[in-house]
């Protein structure tokens, strides 16, 4: 009936989803290795409503168009570096600069992860808290004790009885093309998509990867000034087209009135 | 006097394709580089058949509502993501959709399957007037040189509006340029790289053009009512005898 109520509609819409997303990055503020998202919108098909325009003016003008409103364009996380703690695990690794640990999934297949707050598990593989072995993994031996992991993912126990260290291999890191096109599973993983592009092994502290550091983890990269900034636009946003609504509305009843 | 019937009719209509401007504007206030709509009314003469008798002479107005993309710039945004761009000057970002180049102020680029830098409409960016194919960690910097790892790929097709030249809107945050386009040098443009430019929608202004439009709109059905209790005097009235 009235194409102003549909494009508000789509608005309030639209700052609903931006909402949700704040929400959700906010949730996660303290979350080891999160990684905020951002929501990106696009407007929708614009109709010629008005195709004469320049005959009737007998000037210049130009078709009008008339816009329907705004649509979800995506979501991506953006993958700036967060804040670090101390906590004074060994198995505690945060990387420092560009590089995702690896983690086999129970299917075979791999996911990536910023969240470095590794665990043993009772085979002596190093896992993450959610259980999944980091890959490509070790047995650590029988008796191991003194864990270290070096900065470029040197990892060395000793065996107790012995003199000096053994390394046992190092932990490789993971970069991607377009990290912004991973698809988020939960849990603090993220899955290599066709946009993002295929994984790409190296060394922790060469070649453009971060180092990795041991002991310290890797906190979300969600700012709280700035998540209240845009929470602020998306309901002032929200609000303005939900006034949008009412005065479609309004108009509704004025034109009804006509007839008495 | 039915004329003046007619001329609240199209005063009503202007003004609800005024506030449907207004509500795409409102819908658009958080979508990057949308450029706010104006919409601007004009009253046309056209002259009627005259009486040869008659003395005063009257012209029915059309009202036409004229769309124009208001070019101003919108704020830009931190993203932290190094594949968006922001141009913190004049010019478009170019995209290679099937019908032919779009212009676009969105710079929320991605890379699809193989590689190619895409806008996020899923259409190519135009990269020294082709297509650009990354494998290498990418980079964008801020004379609009895309960088594939350390080596450099290409440069962003940047271009500015020729004279007179119109812009029509696609949807999808793309731009339809109806004239010439020139390609802009690389030391005319800025880009900033990790930035997004946001809408230029002034919040302010759109509801005092939405409050205008509702009152005007309101006004024009009082005009009605006004030609109506006229009508209904001469129809019922007039020749009655008391």
């Amino acid at each position: 009936m009235m194409r102003a109520l549909s494009t508000s509609a789509s608005g309030m819409r639209a700052q609903q989803i931006f909402v949700d997303t704040i929400a959700h990055n906010l949730a996660n503020v303290n979350t080891t290795g999160f990684k905020r998202g951002r929501v990106e919108f696009q407007d929708l098909l614009y109709q010629v409503v008005q195709p004469n325009a320049s005959q009737a003016a007998g000037g210049d003008l130009k078709p009008i168009q008339v816009g329907h409103g705004v649509r979800l364009a995506d979501i991506k996380q953006i993958f700036t570096q967060g804040p670090t703690q101390v906590t004074g695990n060994a198995l505690d690794m945060a990387v420092n600069g560009d590089g995702f640990f690896r983690v086999e999934m129970p299917d075979g297949s791999y996911a990536y992860t910023r969240d470095g707050s590794f665990a043993l598990s009772s085979e002596g593989q190093v896992t993450t808290s959610g259980g999944l072995a980091v890959a490509p993994g070790f047995e650590l031996p029988e008796g191991a004790t003194e864990i270290a992991i070096g900065r470029e993912g040197e990892f060395s126990v000793k065996v107790a009885g012995e003199e000096t260290s053994q390394e046992l291999g190092s932990i490789d890191l993971y970069r991607f093309a377009n990290p912004a096109g991973l698809k988020a599973m939960g849990n603090n993983l993220f899955l290599a998509t066709e946009s993002s592009g295929d994984a790409q092994e190296g060394t922790a502290g060469r070649d453009g990867y971060g180092s990795i550091e041991s002991g310290i983890l890797e906190t979300s990269n969600v700012s709280v000034v700035e998540e209240m900034i845009r929470l602020i636009e998306a309901q002032r946003a929200y609000e303005l087209n939900s006034k949008s609504i009412q005065t479609s509305e309004d108009m509704l009843a004025v034109a009804g009135g006509l007839k008495r | 006097m039915i004329k003046a019937l007619d001329s609240s009719r199209q005063g009503m209509q202007v003004n609800l394709r005024r506030h449907e401007v207004t509500a795409n504007n409102l819908a658009n206030a958080n979508t990057p580089g949308f450029r706010r709509e104006l919409a601007r009314v004009t009253a046309v003469e056209r002259p009627t058949p005259m009486d040869p008798g008659q003395v005063t002479q009257l012209a029915t107005h059309e009202l036409v509502v004229e769309g124009a993309a208001h070019l101003g710039g919108g704020a830009l945004n931190a993203t932290g993501n190094p594949l968006d761009a922001a141009l913190a000057g004049k010019g478009f970002f170019q995209v290679q959709s099937p019908e032919g180049p779009r212009l676009t102020r969105d710079g929320s680029f991605t890379l699809d399957s193989q590689g190619v830098l895409t806008h996020s409409s899923g259409y190519p960016v135009m990269v020294d007037g082709g297509s650009v194919q990354l494998s290498d960690i990418p980079s964008i910097l801020p004379d609009g040189t895309i960088l594939n790892g350390e080596n450099p790929a290409g440069q962003l097709s940047i271009v500015g509006l020729g004279e007179g030249t119109q812009l029509f809107r696609d949807g999808e945050n793309l731009f339809r340029a109806e004239g010439g386009t020139e390609v802009l040098e690389a030391g005319e443009v800025q880009v900033a790289s990790g930035f997004l430019e946001g809408s230029n929608v002034d919040p302010i202004r759109e509801m005092v053009n939405m409050i205008q439009a509702f009152r005007v709109y309101e006004l024009n059905q009082k005009a009605a009512h006004a030609a109506d209790e006229t009508l209904q005097i001469a129809v019922n009235r007039v020749g009655s005898i008391r």
